[in-house]
């Protein structure tokens, strides 16, 4: 029921936009300025860059206020502005450094495995090092696997939500996340036993 | 789908959320391959959690309004759209009835008399009747029906 309340009260926000409250605006700012450069940072992880992408999607969200209908929940359609941003931006990105990124993710694991064996000496570093060895295995996921994954996990979206922003079926969902979660649990399940 | 991976996809749903429901805890109790699936996933969960968004950047606000300002407040289209929403309802019917009326002009228009003849035309057919007359009056005279002064 909250998130029915919350559904009609952000849509209700996003309408009284519409008919030029600004206030409104500032409100859903506010709500979901960390959400959206969160979520936009883990897919693309330079915060430069997901600011820029960030200020693009409450841009877009602002323009289009004339025509805003509430079909879809308010946040379904924000975070589909902003998967759409991160995709194309991942994509142009990988189209200007080519083979050069490939060499320098090589390169990022190699220091990582270094740092890792002096873990024992210098916590700080280990920490550092395993939380860049969970950015380099969520970065390394297709782009469609880390957006779901990233909802799923970070903005704890439902399947049907993500499926939505997604543009898929929820099987198409389901899957995206099973195959994703696969390939991180075998990178990453090791981290943990340190802590334990 | 066998039983496991009906077990795999619920641990998978849960995203690392502590509450298991008593039929996956049951199932992981029974089985080792899924239990040991459970703890690497949970393993791994612990380590995502570990990474932390950055906070945005003071900025981000002042950045958006300024670029949010430098656009036109409201464009013409949305004052448009805002003085045509109540009329939304009752649009199709007006613009129907309005391509009526223009309808009826235009048939009205096909329909109507052809032009008055100009000035000019009505003097040279007024001397042509007269003409026409006077050869008439000179007929009847020549058979005698009228009387020639």
């Amino acid at each position: 029921m909250e998130a029915v309340a919350a559904l009609e009260h952000d849509a209700e926000l996003m309408l009284r936009v519409k008919e030029g409250d600004e206030a409104s605006f500032e409100l859903l700012l506010d709500k979901y300025r960390h959400p959206v450069v969160s979520y936009l940072y883990r897919m693309v992880q330079q915060l430069p860059v997901a600011e820029e992408l960030a200020q693009e999607v409450f841009f877009r969200v602002y323009r289009s206020r004339a025509s805003y209908e509430p079909t879809a929940k308010f946040t379904t359609w924000l975070f589909r502005i902003a998967t759409h941003l991160a995709l194309n931006s991942i994509r142009d990105r990988r189209n200007e450094r080519g083979q050069e990124s490939l060499d320098e993710a090589d390169e990022d694991r190699r220091t990582i495995q270094v740092a890792d064996r002096r873990s024992n000496r210098e916590q700080q570093m280990l920490a550092e090092a395993r939380l860049e060895e969970v950015r380099q295995a969520v970065g390394a996921l297709p782009e469609k696997q880390r957006a779901a994954v990233l909802m799923h996990k970070y903005q704890e979206m439902d399947y049907i939500q993500i499926a939505g922003v997604l543009g898929c079926s929820v099987s198409a969902v389901k899957s995206l996340l099973f195959r994703a979660y696969e390939v991180l649990r075998a990178r990453l399940s090791h981290l943990a036993e340190g802590r334990a | 789908m066998s039983e496991c991976q009906a077990v795999r996809e619920q641990i998978i749903g849960q995203a690392g959320r502590p509450s298991l429901s008593a039929e996956l805890e049951s199932h992981l109790w029974g089985c080792p391959a899924c239990s040991q699936v459970y703890l690497e996933h949970q393993a791994m969960w612990r380590a995502m959690d570990a990474w932390e968004a950055p906070e945005v950047s003071t900025g981000f606000d002042r950045h958006l309004f300024a670029r949010i300002g430098k656009a036109s407040p409201w464009t013409p289209l949305d004052w448009m759209l805002r003085w045509f929403r109540p009329l939304q309802p009752a649009f199709p019917a007006a613009l129907a009835g309005v391509m009526l009326v223009a309808a009826l002009v235009v048939q009205q228009g096909r329909q109507a008399p052809p032009p008055e003849p100009s000035v000019t035309m009505q003097v040279r057919d007024d001397a042509r009747q007269i003409e026409m007359a006077l050869g008439d009056i000179q007929m009847l005279s020549d058979f005698e029906i009228l009387p020639v002064n």
